[in-house]
């Protein structure tokens, strides 16, 4: 709110400034002046005085507004008024809106915006993934139109382009589009099928990691306790150790549990406790001593990152850097920041130096309560996942207690796994790992583990 | 006071003829068998009829555990994750 009176006061400070009768026309000249000098966010600022001035943007101003903020990035148009924004009809403008509308769970509007992003524009696959989602959410049978669109768009703009970051940009839409779907088919229970739209995402993909969990509930729910344990293993791979999933613990131990291998799952419990109980300590501490935005920002900023000792908390910070937002609007953020140096270089004018601290300060603020939300989702998380834990701990005992009153026992004489007990498709063979590199049958690992529900007579 | 000694003498007479009375010698069977079976006991129930004791099905407590349905937290998060 403080960010918004402030910047407004920045406009009308600047309409005061330029009170002549062509005010106009200087914010224009400004606008371009900074743009030739490479100063987008400066020339951008200008150009927003200009529409607020004229309630409205020309066809000129437009197109220097798509030019302005295919170089910021979206995170400046955080600094201006939505009723501002609104105003001017404008791809960028549009999704950052559509964006702003999704999460105060305004969806009408949302998708009212998402939809005036045109066909042939570059972010029409992220405006169809928005809209898909929003119907997902809603129950709407219509979505997988949109998802449709989403992965035909951004598939052919991920061949295009040539550079290699917004190459990442459309694979990410694309997956994230097919991962929405697969999660549509888990709801509707058809959870092979599911598992075979997870599939067809590659391995290197940013998302991978993630659809690792939700792909072990496919095969729980399958009842196939052997692969789900299997999938989850690979979360203890080295190359996946900064993903910090905590529900996968569950999954592993509601698999052991269904198994009827409840030592097994007294175990697992145990080391969760053991492993998170310090993890969850350490992050209440650091979110205790640090409540400052910036802090966070700082967190993800690599001058400061060495100043943080524990290891476990560099493991979050290197899974939040690899997050889209968080990457695109540090993108944005050291932009801003190189604008900054350059004009205290050249001896700018103080007002321009003071609003572009002003931006800068915003912006730092902007990612690091973004990243401040993920603390406290994690803490969340933790403490979600240990009284989950221990509603399991509790329910062996009573099937252990249930035993003892029948004069029962599990038969746990017999061996504890088989290749029998694997179940796999046509296209899955076991591998012996002699000499093997541990990478490339990351995701595809099976336990063998037999059933132990046979109860005996003591 | 003469007469004292003959009241006592005949009392002592007396005694003696009692006591050679009363002098009844059983013998008892060295071995006897009783047949439990064919005793009758007569008596009255006094407990009700239909009390008994039944050995009932424990009943069995079990919480609802974790589980999952739908995907709705990622759905959103994800989009929100992208500006």
């Amino acid at each position: 709110m403080l960010k918004k009176i402030l910047l407004s006061l920045f406009l009308v400070s600047s309409s005061m400034s330029f009170s002549q009768p062509d005010t106009g026309k200087l914010f224009y000249k400004k606008s371009i002046k900074h743009y030739k000098d490479r100063n987008f966010n400066l020339s951008l600022y200008f150009l927003f005085s200009l529409i607020k001035k004229n309630n409205g943007a020309s066809a000129k101003e437009k197109k220097l507004l798509n030019v302005l903020l295919a170089q910021t990035g979206t995170l400046p148009l955080y600094l201006y008024d939505v009723s501002l924004l609104e105003k001017i009809s404008n791809p960028y403008i549009n999704l950052h809106l559509a964006n702003i509308y999704f999460k105060k769970k305004m969806y009408d509007k949302a998708m009212t915006y998402a939809a005036q992003v045109p066909k042939k524009n570059k972010f029409y696959a992220e405006a169809q993934l928005l809209t898909g989602t929003t119907l997902q959410v809603l129950g709407n049978p219509n979505y997988p139109t949109h998802y449709k669109t989403c992965i035909q768009s951004a598939s052919s703009r991920a061949k295009k382009v040539s550079n290699k970051k917004f190459g990442l940009y459309y694979n990410l839409i694309k997956e994230n589009c097919q991962i929405n779907y697969a999660r549509d088919l888990f709801k509707k229970r058809e959870y092979a099928l599911s598992n075979a739209t997870y599939n067809e995402i590659p391995k290197t993909a940013y998302s991978w990691p993630y659809i690792l969990l939700e792909k072990g509930w496919n095969y729980y729910k399958q009842k196939d306790y052997n692969r789900t344990l299997g999938v989850l293993m690979t979360y203890e791979s080295p190359l996946l150790s900064s993903y910090f999933l905590p529900e996968a613990e569950i999954l592993k131990a509601l698999s052991y549990y269904n198994l009827c291998l409840y030592k097994d799952t007294a175990i697992l419990i145990e080391k969760f406790f053991k492993v998170y109980k310090k993890r969850s300590r350490n992050l209440r501490s650091f979110v205790k001593t640090h409540k400052n935005p910036e802090t966070y920002f700082d967190f993800i900023d690599k001058k400061n990152s060495s100043l943080i000792e524990n290891q476990y908390i560099k493991s979050l910070r290197n899974q939040l850097k690899k997050k889209l937002k968080v990457n695109l609007h540090y993108g944005s953020y050291k932009k801003a920041k190189k604008e900054l140096m350059a004009l205290k270089k050249k001896g700018a004018s103080g007002r321009d130096i003071k609003f572009l601290e002003f931006t800068l300060k915003s912006m730092k603020k902007k990612i690091g309560r973004h990243v401040q939300e993920y603390f406290y989702y994690f803490i969340n998380q933790i403490n979600f996942v240990a009284s989950e834990m221990f509603n399991i701990r509790l329910e062996i005992i009573t099937r252990k207690k249930d035993l003892l009153y029948d004069d029962k026992k599990l038969i746990s004489s017999r061996a504890r796994g088989s290749h029998n007990e694997v179940n796999r498709s046509s296209d899955e063979f076991f591998y012996t790992f002699k000499g093997a590199f541990w990478a490339d049958e990351l995701g595809d690992y099976s336990f063998g583990l037999k059933s132990n529900c046979v109860e005996v007579k003591r | 006071m003469k007469k004292m000694p003959i009241i006592f003498l005949f009392m002592l007479l007396g005694s003696n003829i009692n006591m050679a009375q009363e002098r009844v010698i059983k013998k008892y069977q060295k071995r006897q068998k009783v047949d439990l079976g064919d005793l009758e006991i007569k008596g009255e129930i006094v407990t009700p009829g239909d009390f008994s004791i039944q050995v009932e099905r424990r009943k069995k407590f079990s919480k609802s555990l974790y589980d999952r349905n739908e995907f709705n937290f990622e759905l959103r998060n994800d989009v929100l994750n992208l500006r």
